[in-house]
Formats: C-alpha cells, sequence, structure tokens
C-alpha cells in the first residue's frame, strides 16, 4: 500500500512524506518503492544451498526435487495448521496473531543462533518457552477480555488477533528491522543423494521433526486425561463444563501449546527461509490454507491440507512458474471446497470426535 | 432501518454538512501531494461503503475489494498508459474487469459458507500481485505501472482540486444509493439473508439471486475507487492492493459497525486520520492500526455506531414496556383492519380458483421416506390433507413431525415417495419456488431479522413478491416508494390480524420474548397469503391467555380460507383448536382422526388423554403435556 499508508514501512532514511519534494512526488514514490522491494522478503527459498531449481527441461530430478522440498514445508505448514486447529477447536477463535509467532521464531532462531552464537538445543529450548509465552499473551489480551461480550465471539476475535498480530509484527519490524537475514542450517549442507535427487539433510530434520511433533500431539491428546479433558473440551463445552472440567484452563492452555509449536515451526523454517519480519501473513494464509482444505477443526484435516499446501508450494516453482505458487493454492482452495464445502475431512471432526462444532 | 423514505432526516442533513465541510478542503490545502493522498482515502472509503454492503447488511463475510480495486486500476491503467485511451473507454471496462473480478472472487460463496468463504476471499488478495508480475509487460511487473495520461474531461486536463471534488462526488453517490438500496425492499432481502436464510428461503426469497445482485453491487464501489486510484496517483502497483489494505477495510467497517449507514465512513476515519497524522512511511502506522483494531474491538465488540443505537434504543424501550404491560392484560384482536386482510386473501384465492387448478385436497403425500444415515425419519408418509382443514400433527420426540414438515417446505429432499401440493408436485423444488406455490411455514426456533422492528420482520414475507426493480430501488424511484407504503400496509393488517399489540409494532424483534417471537414468524407466514400454513410448535413459551389467543388465531386463518397444519406438543391446545389430529409414530402415520367423533383407542392411548365431553362445557386435560 503505497504512499497513503504503508503498513510495512520500514524506517529509511528520509523517506518520510515530509522530507517528500512536493513537485515531482510521483516520480519520488517510486523510487522510494523501488529500493523498498529491494530491501523487503516475503517468503523465500534461500537460493545460496539451494540445488538448482529452474533447470531448462522439466526432468525427473527436478520434479523430485520440488516434491522433497515441498514435503519439507508441507511439515512446517502442518505444525502451523495444527496449531490454528488447537486454538479453534478448543475455543473457537481464528488465531490470526499466530503467524507472528511463526515469525518470531524464524527471527529468535537467527538472534540466538548467529548473533549469540548459541547451541542448537539451548535455542530450542527458549524459543519454546517464548512460544508459550507467546500463545498466553494472546489469550489474555486478546481473546479473553472479548469473553461473552461480543454478539459474534468469532467475528469479534478475528479483530482482536489481527490487531495485537499487526501491532506485533511492527514493533518486530521496528525493533529487527526491516532486512532479512539468512540462518544457517544446524546440519550438514552437503545433500545427501537418494537415486539422482540431491536431498538438503535439513529438509529431512524438517520432515523427520515434523512428523515426530504431530505423532507426540496425537499420542498426548488420545492417550492422557489431559487430552481425554482436551477432547471433552474440543466437542462439547458446556458438557465439559458440567463435568467439572475448567474450560476456560483448558482454552489458556490450548493457547500456550499452539504458541510453542507454532514458534518450533519458526525455528524449523529459519534455515530454508530468511529470517524476516515481512514472514507473518504468508506463513499464517499457508496454514489457513492447509487447514481449510482439511477442514477447520480437524486433527487430521489439518495434517493432509498441510502436506496438499507444501506439495503446491514446492511443486509448482519447478513446473510451471513461482508466480503461480499462491494462484494454484488458491484454485486448490476454492475447487476442494467446492466439491466439499467443509474440507476433505471437515465432517471427521475434532480430534477424532464424531462432531464437528459449527465454525 | 425504519420505512420513511421521502423525508431527510438528521442525519441525512449531517451528510450534507459533512460533503460541504470536505468539499472545501482544496481551497485550504492546495499541494497536489497532500490532495493526492486524500483522494485515495475517499477512494478507500467508497470501497468500504461496498464492503459494508456485502459484509454488514447481506451478512457475506467478503474480504476480496482490494483485488477488486487492482484490476479496475489496472485495467484503467493499461488502457490509457500503453493504448492511450481516454476516460470514456477506460472507466467502462475496468468497470466491467473490476466487476468481473469481484463475481470470480465472491461466486464460490453460493456453495461455500462460513469461515471457509471469508478465506477463499481472503486469499485472493494474495493472488493479484504474483500475477501482475506475470504480467510484466502490461503491468510493469515490480516497477509497477507508470506512464497513465492525466485525466482528460470534455477536452480538459482535470486539475486536481478537480478531481478531488469529483471523488468527493462519487464517494456521497455511493453512499447515498446504497442507503436508497437498502432502504428499499432489497434491505429486507438482505438481512433476511444475513439474519434468517431459511426464513428467507421460506417466504421465497431466491437466495442464489440475492447473493448475486449483492456481489455485484458490492463490487461497482471498488471498481470505481480502483479507477479514482489510477488517475490519482498515475501509477499502480501491485503492493498497493495487499493484505494491509484488506485489513484496513475489514477493521474500518467492523469498527464502524457492519450493517450501519454510518459504520463504514465512521470506522475508516481514525484509521486515514492516523496514517495522515504519522506520515504514509511510518512504521507506526502499523503499530497505531493493530493497537486500535485491539482496543476499538473490546470496546465496541459489535462497532461504534450499534453501540450508539443500542444506547438511544434502550431509553426507547424503558418507556415502551410501560404502556405495553398495560395493553396485554387486554389483549384484544383487532378487527378493522382485518377487512383488508381478507379481501386481499380472497382476491388471492379467487385468482386461483379462476385458473382451474384448485385441487380437493391442499396437501397429498404419498410413500414419503427419509433417511440420516442409518437413522430412519420418515419411513412412507401417507397423507392426505383437505382444503381449508386445520390439522394437528402430533407424535413422541423424534417421530419425524419437524422433518415431515421440511420436506414438505422443501428444505429436506425425501429419499422417496411423492408431496403434491395444491395439486401439483413439489419434487425437486428448491425452497423458495416452493415458498411461492402457496406454502408459509414458521421454525421451532424462531428466524427473525433481530435489528428489525416487529413489523419490519413481517414486512420480509411480502419482498419476494415484489418485482427486483434494482435501479428504481437503487435511485429511490416514486415506485419504490409507492411499493414501500403497500408493503406496510399489508402488513399492519397482518400484524393485528395475530394480534400483536401496537406497541410491538416498532420494537426491535431483539428485544420480545420468545413466545411473541413466534407470534411475530406466524406473521410473517400468513402476510403473504399462503394457501397452506405449516406451525412447527407455535405455542411453546407462550403463556396461557397467549396460547388461547393463538388457538382463536388459528380458527380465524382457517375461516379465511387457509389450511392450517400444525405440529405441536400441548395436548389441551391441540384438542380445543384442531378439527383433526394425526398422529405420527416411528416415520409413519398410525392413526388420524376427526375430534368431533370418538377418538381411536390409539390416539387416546398415546395422548394419555380422557374425553369429558358429556361431563362439561370446557375440555379439560387428564395430562397436560405429552413426554
Amino acid at each position: 500500500m503505497t504512499f497513503l499508508l504503508d503498513l510495512d514501512g520500514t524506517p529509511h532514511a528520509g523517506c518520510s512524506a515530509r522530507a517528500l519534494p512536493p513537485r515531482n512526488w510521483r516520480a519520488h514514490i517510486v523510487s522510494f518503492r523501488l529500493r523498498k522491494c529491494a530491501s523487503r522478503h516475503r517468503i523465500e527459498h534461500d537460493a545460496t544451498h539451494e540445488p538448482p531449481h529452474k533447470l531448462p527441461t522439466m526432468t525427473f530430478t527436478a520434479l523430485m526435487l520440488g516434491v522433497v522440498s515441498g514435503l519439507a514445508f508441507a511439515s512446517i505448514f502442518v505444525l502451523i495448521a495444527l496449531s490454528l486447529t488447537m486454538v479453534l477447536a478448543a475455543s473457537g477463535v481464528f488465531n490470526f496473531a499466530q503467524g507472528t509467532i511463526v515469525m518470531g521464531g524464524t527471527i529468535l532462531a537467527y538472534l540466538f543462533a548467529v548473533k549469540l552464537g548459541w547451541t542448537p538445543l539451548v535455542v530450542v529450548s527458549v524459543i519454546l518457552g517464548v512460544g508459550v509465552l507467546a500463545g498466553l499473551l494472546t489469550h489474555f489480551l486478546s481473546v479473553w477480555p472479548a469473553i461473552g461480550r461480543a454478539k459474534s465471539f468469532a467475528h469479534t476475535t478475528v479483530l482482536t488477533t489481527i490487531g495485537l498480530g499487526t501491532a506485533a509484527n511492527a514493533v518486530i519490524v521496528l525493533l529487527f528491522g526491516g532486512e532479512s537475514f539468512p540462518v544457517p542450517s544446524f546440519v550438514s549442507d552437503d545433500p545427501v543423494r537418494l537415486g539422482s535427487v540431491p536431498i538438503r539433510p535439513i529438509y529431512i530434520v524438517m520432515v523427520l521433526s515434523g512428523a515426530a511433533l504431530t505423532l507426540a500431539i496425537d499420542r498426548l491428546i488420545r492417550g492422557t486425561a489431559l487430552g481425554h479433558m482436551f477432547r471433552a473440551t474440543l466437542e462439547d463445552p458446556e458438557g465439559a463444563l458440567l463435568y467439572g472440567i475448567d474450560t476456560r484452563k483448558v482454552i489458556t492452555l490450548s493457547f500456550g501449546a499452539a504458541g510453542a509449536l507454532s514458534a518450533i515451526a519458526g525455528f524449523l523454517v529459519a534455515p530454508v527461509i530468511h529470517a524476516s519480519a515481512f514472514t507473518a501473513h504468508d506463513l499464517a494464509f499457508y496454514g489457513f490454507a492447509g487447514m481449510a482444505i482439511g477442514g477447520f477443526g480437524s486433527f487430521a484435516g489439518a495434517l493432509v491440507g498441510g502436506v496438499v499446501v507444501g506439495l503446491i508450494y514446492g511443486v509448482v516453482p519447478v513446473v510451471l512458474d513461482s508466480h503461480l505458487t499462491v494462484p494454484v493454492m488458491w484454485l486448490a482452495v476454492v475447487a476442494v471446497l467446492l466439491v466439499r464445502p467443509s474440507g476433505l475431512l471437515g465432517t471427521a471432526g475434532l480430534f477424532g470426535s464424531a462432531r464437528l462444532r459449527e465454525v | 432501518m425504519r420505512v420513511t423514505p421521502n423525508r431527510l432526516t438528521t442525519s441525512t442533513w449531517l451528510a450534507i454538512a459533512l460533503i460541504l465541510v470536505f468539499a472545501s478542503i482544496p481551497l485550504v490545502s492546495g499541494g497536489s501531494f497532500a490532495l493526492s493522498r486524500y483522494i485515495v482515502a475517499l477512494s478507500y472509503v467508497i470501497t468500504a461503503i461496498g464492503v459494508n454492503l456485502a459484509m454488514g447488511y447481506a451478512g457475506e463475510f467478503v474480504l476480496g475489494h482490494p483485488v477488486i480495486m487492482g484490476v479496475s486500476a489496472y485495467t484503467a491503467g493499461i488502457l490509457s498508459a500503453r493504448l492511450g485511451w481516454g476516460i470514456e473507454y477506460t472507466l467502462p471496462c475496468a468497470l466491467a474487469t473490476g466487476v468481473l473480478a469481484g463475481l470470480l472472487i465472491m461466486s464460490p460463496g453460493l456453495r461455500v459458507r462460513g469461515w471457509y468463504y471469508s478465506l477463499i476471499t481472503m486469499f485472493a488478495v494474495l493472488v493479484l500481485p504474483p500475477i501482475a508480475m506475470m504480467a510484466k509487460p502490461w503491468t510493469g511487473g515490480e516497477d509497477g505501472l507508470t506512464g497513465i495520461k492525466a485525466l482528460v474531461l470534455f477536452g480538459e486536463r482535470v486539475p486536481d482540486w478537480a478531481l478531488f471534488e469529483i471523488s468527493l462526488l462519487v464517494l456521497a453517490a455511493s453512499w447515498w444509493l446504497t442507503d436508497n438500496f437498502i432502504r428499499s425492499g432489497w434491505g429486507h432481502r438482505l438481512r433476511a439473508l444475513r439474519d434468517a436464510r431459511h426464513a428467507a428461503e421460506s417466504v421465497g426469497i431466491d437466495l442464489t439471486h440475492t447473493r448475486l445482485v449483492v456481489y455485484v453491487l458490492s463490487s461497482v464501489p471498488a471498481a470505481i475507487a480502483g479507477v479514482i486510484l489510477a488517475y490519482s496517483t498515475r501509477f499502480v502497483g501491485a503492493d498497493m492492493f495487499g493484505i494491509n489494505l484488506m485489513l484496513m477495510f475489514l477493521t474500518g467497517v467492523v469498527l464502524g459497525g457492519p450493517g450501519t449507514r454510518w459504520g463504514p465512513v465512521i470506522g475508516m476515519a481514525p484509521l486515514l486520520f492516523l496514517s495522515f497524522w504519522v506520515g504514509p512511511f511510518s512504521p507506526y502506522n502499523a503499530v497505531g492500526l493493530g493497537v486500535g483494531l485491539l482496543v476499538g474491538t473490546l470496546l465496541f465488540p459489535d462497532g461504534v455506531m450499534p453501540a450508539i443505537a443500542e444506547a438511544r434504543l434502550r431509553r426507547r424501550i424503558r418507556h415502551a414496556t410501560k404502556l405495553d404491560d398495560e395493553i396485554r392484560a387486554h389483549p384484544a384482536v383487532h378487527d378493522v383492519n382485518q377487512a383488508i386482510f381478507g379481501d386481499e386473501y380472497r382476491t388471492t384465492a379467487r385468482t386461483t380458483a379462476m385458473a382451474g387448478r384448485q385441487a380437493t385436497h391442499i396437501l397429498r403425500a404419498s410413500g414419503v421416506t427419509k433417511h440420516f444415515g442409518g437413522n430412519m425419519a420418515l419411513t412412507g408418509v401417507a397423507f392426505d390433507m383437505r382444503r381449508g382443514a386445520l390439522v394437528g400433527l402430533v407424535g413422541p420426540n423424534g417421530s419425524g413431525k419437524s422433518t415431515f414438515l421440511n420436506a414438505i417446505s422443501g428444505f429436506l429432499k425425501p429419499d422417496a415417495g411423492s408431496i403434491e401440493i395444491d395439486g401439483r408436485n413439489t419434487a425437486g423444488l428448491p425452497v423458495h419456488l416452493i415458498s411461492r406455490a402457496g406454502i408459509g411455514r414458521t421454525f421451532q426456533v424462531p428466524q427473525l431479522v433481530e435489528e428489525f422492528t416487529a413489523i419490519e420482520n413481517i414486512e420480509v414475507g411480502l419482498v419476494a413478491a415484489e418485482p427486483h426493480a434494482i435501479t428504481a430501488s437503487l435511485l429511490q424511484f416514486s415506485s419504490t416508494r409507492e411499493r414501500a407504503r403497500t408493503r406496510r400496509e399489508r402488513a399492519v393488517a397482518a400484524f393485528h390480524l395475530v394480534g400483536l399489540p401496537d406497541t410491538m409494532m416498532e420494537m426491535p424483534a431483539s428485544s420480545l420474548p420468545l413466545g411473541l417471537k413466534r407470534i411475530v414468524e406466524v406473521g410473517r407466514a400468513v402476510v403473504s397469503a399462503p394457501r397452506l400454513l405449516l406451525l412447527d410448535e407455535p405455542a411453546a413459551g407462550l403463556n396461557d391467555a397467549e396460547r388461547r389467543q393463538l388457538g382463536v388465531l388459528l380458527q380465524k386463518l382457517r375461516d379465511l380460507g387457509m389450511s392450517v397444519l400444525v405440529v405441536e406438543h400441548n395436548v389441551p391446545f391441540m384438542m380445543d383448536f384442531c378439527e383433526e389430529l394425526v398422529l405420527l409414530e416411528s416415520g409413519q402415520v398410525s392413526c388420524t382422526a376427526m375430534l368431533d367423533a370418538p377418538l381411536p383407542e390409539k390416539l387416546v392411548s398415546y395422548l394419555n388423554y380422557k374425553p369429558q365431553r358429556d361431563a362439561g362445557v370446557g375440555v379439560e386435560a387428564a395430562a397436560g403435556m405429552t413426554p
């Protein structure tokens, strides 16, 4: 949004409105935009370590490269979609501030690992703690005060979480700056060869940790008393309340857990995208797209949807054009929802429960 | 909200004063940079008015308007910069492409609902920039589109101040046209679509058509705003129409109060003010917008304008309840206006009779079957209903009474069997067409437009039969006002017919007790003079006096020539007022009986009811309610 309201505006010297020459401001805006574009990154693959993606002719190897990187991104999108689902299912809130937490994870990964030089294990545990705190903060600032006050809780909390996310994002821009920094991967960068396909080890780490986290959440929710309380709240909040479950505590917990999950997703994805304050919206949207394809509030749906979105994200740039990634993703969401208006697994219920709460 | 066309209200004067104040801005601030920023701000407010039409009034939570602006701005810009076309060609082309883009983004809403739909439209905003990058030869890609010719009108170059005044005029016109539209019958259609979708269908409103009209009309302001934007900055870049603009519209409309005439203007004002205050490129914009959104939403969860309206309403209700208590102590059915209503109805009945389509039975159902998975809700219901009868449908919970009503009115498609209404097979017809065949119905959970008054809710029952007349509604032709008058007259007649007290007429439906909401629903169902009336537990939530009044009303409707089918659990009520009882058990009609003859054993045992006709005058119930 040039020129009237530049929300992503990075603090460049000499670019305030008052400093603009009044005569040729049109030309000035163009040059300002160009400079800004140069310093600005949406989600970008870190090209330095990437095996050549664009080959003159599309080969099987290139396609497989797309699939592999797609799967790696899928594991991240699944984590984001899962954390969104967890909050949505427990409280009925579409948490738009979740993307900011993921982005915060990438930036903390940079600050701790590169600036401060901490070991990965320490970095992970600190990010985990910060993520829990950020999730709880989201709950207490933007959701808890709205309970029981609005005609439509869902609409109100969409706005409050967008507000919180936008503000937090802008504060991060102010503190961190608009630049983006590469984060070195925590493992070797020598590709592992699988047949003719060279695979970056970090991709394997991403897929493995994503799968492990997903499995852990599944076990936690299906196998423990805490998980049962969780599922009871998801399926029937009033009923759970009558059985003596403190649903507010469960909702708070879900925000904390989702925050941790999102921050970890940010940590994992940091080495393959740049650490930048401008990735929050995109990351959140890929999570939302995955959730919509799979069906809102469905655990299995988030998994399936995240994988679909990840594969589109990885394969489309190889097969078609990197500009077409988002349009194709949009078409996929529209097509899936036109055929099944509540997502692929939307009726499968929340975390395997029989009933889907209306969202 | 109220139908008071042809009168300048306070807010209209306020609007005129505001416009005059803004129109004098170019006198004070002459710089072309400042003026251009004002024009961009105006174009945002114009779009917000369109967003409010879809999101606020029609309840379609669409967020794709930045794309519409972008597509139309690019169209106008490309045609002007690359082909050198003038505004007389670029404007219509940009309008066409903008509206097409709007339809493309929003039409999934015909099938996809709720948050899924919002997400589709929200996601569309991310789609425009990469497409603009791919079309670099035309759009200029990342550098943006430059070289747009200055706006020329009537052979003269339009100076910046004139463009500002034109934009202000467009804003005023969009506001005025939208307001007219909302005050016409379309306002009823739109809000029924938002708050009472099933009720809207059941009174014959075609939801698909209504939605398409909303999509187009809501796209038009955004498309015009795109053209204004292109000509004022003479530069189009893809990131002008990104997520942030979408967030701004969302914030402005929801913070101001969706579905209020002033909402988009009031809501956008602080956001625009903020951006002028801290400067356009300041990162504090986002901090302010975010914190403002968070705090503003928590302070006014339903928007600023509704908060004001509610405070004013509270005063009115406190005043009205006192009067109302006196009147409800003496419930009386007003017969004065009923004559009008009766005539109206008889006319309709006569035309039908002359068309020679009058069958002996108003409703013939045979073998109606409906399964929900393994649950057999209906297993071959066979039931004929005489014209002009008042029939009670009874049965235990889960016996399929509501399912049967839903099958008759078309909300459920039966798996097998046929349903004939007035001699016409309605299988496979959509709900609104079945309704137009002469069916009115109420719902177990009342479906009312909460912000409408009782009388406006009854008017909703009439709008489906009116011609669409979109242009007339926008420009408030005299025909629109005439229609509003007739609509109000007929609604008042129905209002009196169903016996609601006069003080209730201007009360918002949200302030009515549940029982009276049901009566308002009955009013909405009978106002269009249906031939068959289906009532789903109308007596629930009524006290004894009101229940008796309802019974009298049903008999009166029957006397007017309507056939009435009532589902109800209250046995004394049914015994007192119905002529015939039909017992539905496990998805089948197990017994039918006239109430003037001795009841069959089956019905007696189900009702647990001992007839004591010989013992006394009134009918006393042994057991009040069935299980």
